[in-house]
């Protein structure tokens, strides 16, 4: 009795500590709610209260039908989905051999890899700017996504190095004594029992492309293509900005990123074989 | 009619892109697996024009010694595959080949072109020179000299700078990891409501980072905000988030630590994930403790998911621009909060000293890279667990 | 990814299945290489058009846009907005690679480093500078008599707000203002009587001028006077002693303070005007900065205005289409509507006098503020006086610094800073 006991009390501050822990991440996205609800461009109010006393949608109709929200909306799509395509499918086969194979070179490679993260972003802008002008992709997706691509690369590959590191190779040895080439060992058995990780990088590279701000100012000039963050720093203008429309759109933008997030939940779960062989 | 041409450009980029990836897989399955066809060297021959061609036709201005070097580069490649590596590594090399060819393209230039602006001097009056055809000049050490010694913002010298920045790292790095990892553990067990609690704790990091940003700026405003009024229940006044230089880089740290959480607590948990149960078992027949099991089972078995995303989340943080850049009311504002990066972006940006940036870009580096690998050697991360 | 994985397929031994997908990449390469030589279709010549205006302005200048090409077939104008500080750095990056946009709205201090970069072109060859209100074609002109920018609008200046309900009378100095918001303040129960940008040098500086003192005096800052001392000390009187400003304002906070009611006085620029019009209705008063009774000397606002630059690039075509475009702006119809549409002072003198400022009392009160204004130098050297300034006013307003250490250090600070931009 002592242990059901013990064990529902652990359990009980395991849900206060998570509770505790999700109210902490949810709070300040409530404020911004809160200033979407409120009429007129107030940031601040005096007042506290979570839904203000005189809440309204204007702020969410206005946001919907008279700025350009779902052309940003799109062109963010767009961009977000070929840039975790290109990432997750590039990265996986790189990860595979960097972590099944010895090469020389590879620990190079792998800080190579590294090293491209080292080099503050800001400060190749200007060169980046004028090697996409040169190949004219500026003022274009391509641009955007090759540049998005270069950053989502490095960490995707050595998430899923790390990952496919975990697979165990007698799985793969066994499969391969029956016929399996090396590369369909691959396809087979590595990257269905990966799917967490794989998850992880698609993740990863929708958070960076969704949400990416700096470079997109620099590649993207016509409005047409704007990304909701460039759209969405439209409503700011001098020295003050639509606050309520600022907020309403924030809110409107997160929503399909948080579907994403509650949906990839399943491929969170790992597919790991338990007694396939014991290694 | 717009969106559509976008459209169809981007098509024909991804078109493009595949081919150019097929067109290197190509030329090394030539390499590595041709390499004793007696067409060798006639079709490396075709491989390295062709190349060189095309090279001198994207290569602009410079077209004609960019198609050399490619060509060239190409027949040295087609010798090496020959003689040394004899399709030895055919298979691994070719599944690294895109990722790794894509990454170096468009990260190659960049950096070498910052590293010769660092050693010439291109500032705002220099810039016209420049620009209508003159070369930069040499000032051999002379930006890395004025980076070490001068102050790039108003008060704060370049040591000031780093040791906040170590400091800021430090702090970020110890929360991410710890609140990741404990709320990782909490996760992964059989729990009611699982799926809602991860959706939640995730919210942070779904959340576009500027507005969640914005939306902490809010919080800490000095008079509106959720932060001082919570304080002034306890009995904590007036503390100014926005201009003193403490409760500033407190208030980026918090904000960057409740960024930073859902990222490694999702990185932990796939790798919790990957530990098969039974070891758990085979432990617990053993009689060992939950805190062996967690030492011995639960740590060695995440490490070489939990090295890398240390690693690189060591890098970010330490060069983390936007969480600064947004809380401290972006440009101007505070400088008490500036690490390292954010004063490099002000001297590039705001006073388009262009050279001294790129000299504070390199020591940046250098002093990552030392770090790296450093660590690297220390916890022999590039090894995999199942070898 | 299995489609040029192929070549690994070899070791399984399907010669085919790899032979049709080297096939496949081939083709794929040659279509791709196809589109890659496809080149552009030149339309008719198309201005880009950057500016960093609000929302409603936006819309305004793009009426006036589109009467532009209505009167100019063969010209097409494409507005690109951007964010203040995001106008100067994008431009400056794209400039430096032979883009940017064509021609740029901007504040004159957008002339300042642009005009030593030489990515931007002097107008004064065909602009006929004296068709334009003197202050504001100052502000564009550099130290050599060369003109940058063709003056647009003017304005851009900060002005006294005064809430009628709560204040009845506008205060004429200074002192009579530290009174009358003493009288609505309350520091214990949190109610104030003022409230601005307290840590804003742009703000700050009208003080200064109060004493007589300038921050930057022919390209050379002007910083640790004793006006400056006496300002601060002003300044941190508002917080410490008199009590007058909520300890921790900023910009929003003190435009939220005042709309809501809960703040008498701001002070603002004429780009708050329309959104404060409408929060407050007549109950809104606008003048010009006070006296300071204690030297005699009115507070001075910084002017500028909003001014067309030409990129430096623009040539043949374009620089014709861009100098009709700059034409159309200052012509005196399009001026008129633009004071209509932007609620902006014209930049030519002709409108000067115009019944559409004298009849409208809002816009006859932006234009006495600006009387005793000063124009905003667009030396590149005034950033460095901002950065300068900011630092060492926020220092004074925690009270970290004393005013007399805070202007050596901001005066020292300016001068070296200059010197390292070199």
């Amino acid at each position: 009795m002592t242990e059901d006991k013990s064990s529902w009390r652990k359990t009980w501050w395991v849900h206060l500590l998570l509770v505790g822990g999700a109210m902490a991440s949810a709070f300040p996205l409530l404020r911004i709610v809160t200033v979407s609800l409120r009429p007129g461009d107030r940031l601040f109010s005096t007042e506290l209260a979570l839904i203000p006393a005189d809440a309204t949608l204007a702020n969410y109709v206005e946001v919907f039908t008279k700025t350009g929200f779902f052309s940003w909306l799109g062109n963010s799509l767009i961009i977000t989905v070929l840039t975790s395509l290109i990432g997750v499918c590039l990265a996986s086969t790189a990860a595979y051999a960097l972590s099944r194979y010895r090469f020389p070179g590879k620990s190079q490679v792998l800080v190579f890899l590294m090293a491209t993260q080292m080099i503050p972003v800001v400060v190749l802008l200007l060169p980046l700017y004028f090697m996409l002008k040169k190949l004219s992709l500026i003022d274009t997706f391509a641009g955007v996504v090759a540049a998005y691509s270069v950053t989502t690369l490095p960490f995707c590959v050595w998430l899923l190095k790390g990952y496919f590191d975990t697979v165990p190779r007698s799985l793969e040895e066994a499969a391969q004594v029956d016929g399996l080439t090396e590369v369909g060992s691959f396809w087979r058995i590595v990257l269905p029992l990966s799917t967490p990780s794989l998850a992880i990088a698609m993740l990863y590279s929708i958070t960076q492309a969704w949400n990416e701000y700096i470079v997109a100012r620099v590649i993207l000039q016509s409005s047409e293509l704007y990304t909701w963050p460039l759209g969405l720093f439209e409503l700011q203008g001098d020295f003050s900005a639509r606050w309520g429309l600022f907020a309403a759109a924030s809110v409107a933008v997160s929503i399909p990123v948080v579907v994403v997030f509650l949906y990839s939940s399943r491929w969170l779960l790992s597919g790991l074989t338990l007694g396939g062989v014991k290694g | 009619m717009e969106p559509l041409a976008a459209l169809i450009h981007v098509a024909a980029w991804l078109l493009l892109t595949l081919g150019f990836l097929a067109a290197v897989e190509l030329i090394l399955y030539w390499f590595l697996y041709q390499y004793q066809s007696q067409y060798f060297w006639y079709g490396s021959a075709v491989l390295g024009l062709s190349a060189g061609l095309i090279g001198r036709q994207i290569g602009g201005p410079d077209g004609l010694s960019v198609g050399v070097v490619v060509g060239l580069a190409l027949l040295f490649g087609a010798a090496l595959a020959r003689y040394q590596v004899k399709g030895r590594f055919a298979v691994p090399f070719m599944m690294l080949a895109p990722a790794f060819i894509l990454v170096s393209l468009l990260v190659i230039y960049p950096f070498f072109f910052e590293f010769r602006l660092a050693f010439a001097n291109l500032n705002l009056y220099s810039i016209s020179k420049w620009l209508s055809g003159e070369s930069l000049g040499w000032v051999g050490f002379d930006n890395f000299v004025k980076v070490l010694t001068t102050s790039p913002l108003q008060t704060a010298t370049f040591w000031d700078l780093l040791l906040r920045t170590l400091l800021w790292t430090g702090i970020n790095l110890i929360f991410h990891v710890g609140c990741g990892l404990g709320l990782a553990l909490l996760l992964n067990r059989p729990l009611r409501g699982k799926a809602i609690y991860r959706t939640l704790l995730i919210l942070p990091w779904a959340m576009p980072q500027v507005v969640a940003v914005l939306a902490w700026r809010g919080e800490f405003h000095p008079q509106f905000g959720f932060v001082n009024q919570l304080l002034g229940l306890v009995g904590i006044h007036n503390i100014n988030w926005w201009s003193d230089p403490v409760p500033v880089f407190l208030s980026c740290c918090i904000v960057n630590i409740w960024l930073g959480i859902p990222f490694m607590m999702i990185v932990f948990l796939g790798g919790l994930q990957a530990i098969p149960k039974s070891y758990y078992e085979a432990a617990s027949i053993d009689g060992a403790s939950k805190l062996t099991q967690f030492f011995q089972i639960t740590l060695p078995m995440l490490k070489p998911v939990v090295v890398p995303s240390i690693t690189l989340g060591t890098i970010w943080t330490f060069n983390n621009i936007n969480v600064i850049y947004l809380m401290t009311g972006q440009d101007g504002g505070n400088e008490h909060a500036d690490i390292l990066v954010s004063a490099l972006y002000k001297s590039a940006f705001t006073y388009s000293r262009y050279s001294f940036s790129a000299a504070f870009a390199m020591i940046i580096f250098a002093i990552l890279i030392g770090f790296t690998l450093f660590w690297m050697r220390v916890s022999r991360g590039t090894e995999g667990v199942t070898s | 990814m299995w489609l040029v994985q192929n070549a690994a397929l070899r070791r399984s031994g399907d010669r085919l299945y790899m032979r049709l997908f080297s096939g496949f990449n081939r083709v794929f390469f040659a279509v791709g290489l196809g589109i890659l030589s496809y080149g552009n279709v030149a339309a008719a010549v198309e201005l880009t058009f950057w500016e960093h205006e609000f929302d409603d302005v936006q819309k305004g200048l793009d009426k006036v846009l589109k009467g532009f090409e209505a009167a100019n077939p063969g010209i097409k104008i494409k507005r690109a907005h951007y964010k203040t500080e995001d106008l100067r750095t994008q431009f400056q990056t794209a400039a430096m690679a032979g883009g940017g946009g064509d021609v740029v709205l901007a504040p004159n201090d957008f002339a300042g480093p642009f005009s030593i970069m030489n990515v931007i072109q002097p107008v004064g060859s065909w602009a006929k500078g004296e068709r334009f209100t003197p202050a504001g074609l100052a502000a564009v002109t550099d130290p050599k008599g060369v003109i940058w920018g063709v003056p647009v609008s003017r304005g851009n200046h900060l002005m006294l707000f005064v809430n009628k309900k709560l204040i009845p009378k506008v205060p004429e100095t200074v002192e009579e203002l530290i009174k009358v918001a003493g009288e609505h303040s309350n520091a214990a129960k949190g109610e104030y009587g003022f409230a601005y940008n307290l840590n804003e040098p742009f703000w700050f500086v009208t003080f200064l001028a109060a004493y007589g003192e300038s921050p930057l005096v022919k390209a050379l800052p002007q910083l640790g006077t004793k006006g400056m001392v006496d300002a601060l000390g002003l300044v941190h009187d508002f917080k410490f002693k008199s009590k007058i400003v909520p300890p921790d304002c900023d910009y929003t906070c003190a435009e939220t303070l005042f709309v809501d009611g809960k703040v008498g006085m701001t002070i603002n620029g004429d780009w708050a005007v329309d959104k404060y019009h409408q929060a407050l209705h007549d109950f809104l008063a606008i003048a010009p900065l006070p006296k300071l009774a204690a030297t005699g000397k009115f507070m001075a606002p910084m002017v500028s205005g909003k001014y067309l630059f030409l990129n430096a690039k623009l040539k043949g075509d374009k620089l014709e289409s861009a100098k009709k475009l700059a034409e159309y702006l200052v012509s005196k119809p399009v001026q008129e509507q633009l004071i209509k549409e932007t609620g902006r002072l014209p930049s030519i003198k002709d409108l000067d006098h115009s019944p559409l400022i004298s009849r409208d009392p809002v816009l006859q009160a932006i234009d006495l503020a600006m009387a005793h204004g000063q124009p905003m130098p667009m030396d590149v050297e005034m950033r460095v006086v901002w950065d300068a300034i900011r630092p060492q006013l926020q220092a004074v307003m925690s009270d970290r610094a004393d005013p007399k250490v805070a202007a050596d250090v901001m005066q020292k600070d300016a001068l070296s800073k200059i010197k390292e931009m070199r």
